[in-house]
């Protein structure tokens, strides 16, 4: 599980070191205030996604996994 | 970011048209609703394994969307009362811009390509320099009315 949380956390900090050079970016070569309404709905969504990706993470029961893969066999 | 010279006025931005936009955004909207075909053959016991892989697979699809519209906005026509500048983008950080005086253009060549060009007003335009390089930009909305602008400003040029 503790690997599990440094992945998840060097998962978000890299996308969210990325979006913002990205951001950036755009923002330096943009034309309009569209790029300022698309970078604000873009880190609204990415924010909400990556808090909900956290609560989920937690909710994981990782001790009962192995059990959770046995107990759903693939039937056809 | 645009470094304007003296008095330059900026006449108009061609960016692509809308419907240019629309094929990424159908193929953002496939990756979008793959979790929902998946959803009905889980069981109960992995629902928050499931959630979770949602939100990390939307966060990617948001960050693709977003690199769809940096290709579609950043890619433009600049046309000032003095110059013309290409701002041509091939990556998320990368683009090239290039630019030509007005008095350098001999010819602006429109095309409309098809039938759906014609119902939405947009199409392709080239522009040809004295110096036999060309500039185009596909998909621009009223090309017709841009075509019209940039030959009188470069006539304005050639002849003050």
């Amino acid at each position: 599980m503790t690997y599990g949380w440094a992945i998840l956390a060097i998962f978000l900090a890299g996308y969210a070191a990325f979006a913002g050079a990205v951001l950036w970016h755009v923002n330096i070569y943009s034309f309009s205030r569209s790029a300022k309404v698309v970078s604000v709905i873009f880190v609204a969504s990415a924010l909400i996604l990556a808090v909900f990706s956290i609560i989920f993470f937690s909710q994981i029961e990782w001790s009962g996994f192995g059990r959770i893969l046995e107990a759903t066999p693939l039937t056809y | 970011m645009l470094n304007l010279e003296q008095n330059e006025k900026v006449l108009l931005i061609l960016h692509h048209h809308w419907i240019a936009f629309l094929g990424p955004l159908a193929i953002a909207a496939a990756l979008f609703l793959i979790p929902f075909f998946v959803f009905p053959f889980l069981s109960a016991s992995l629902l928050t394994i499931f959630l979770f892989a949602t939100c990390i697979w939307y966060l990617i699809v948001l960050f693709m969307v977003l690199a769809f519209w940096i290709d579609y906005y950043l890619d433009a026509l600049i046309v000032t009362d003095r110059r013309i500048l290409n701002v041509d983008q091939t990556g998320l950080f990368r683009h090239v811009v290039s630019e030509f005086r007005l008095e350098r253009v001999q010819d602006v060549t429109i095309e409309v390509p098809n039938f759906t060009a014609t119902i939405f007003h947009y199409g392709n335009i080239e522009i040809q320099t004295a110096g036999e390089t060309s500039f185009s930009i596909k998909e621009v909305p009223h090309p017709h009315l841009a075509r019209d602008l940039i030959l009188k400003y470069a006539r304005q040029s050639a002849n003050p």
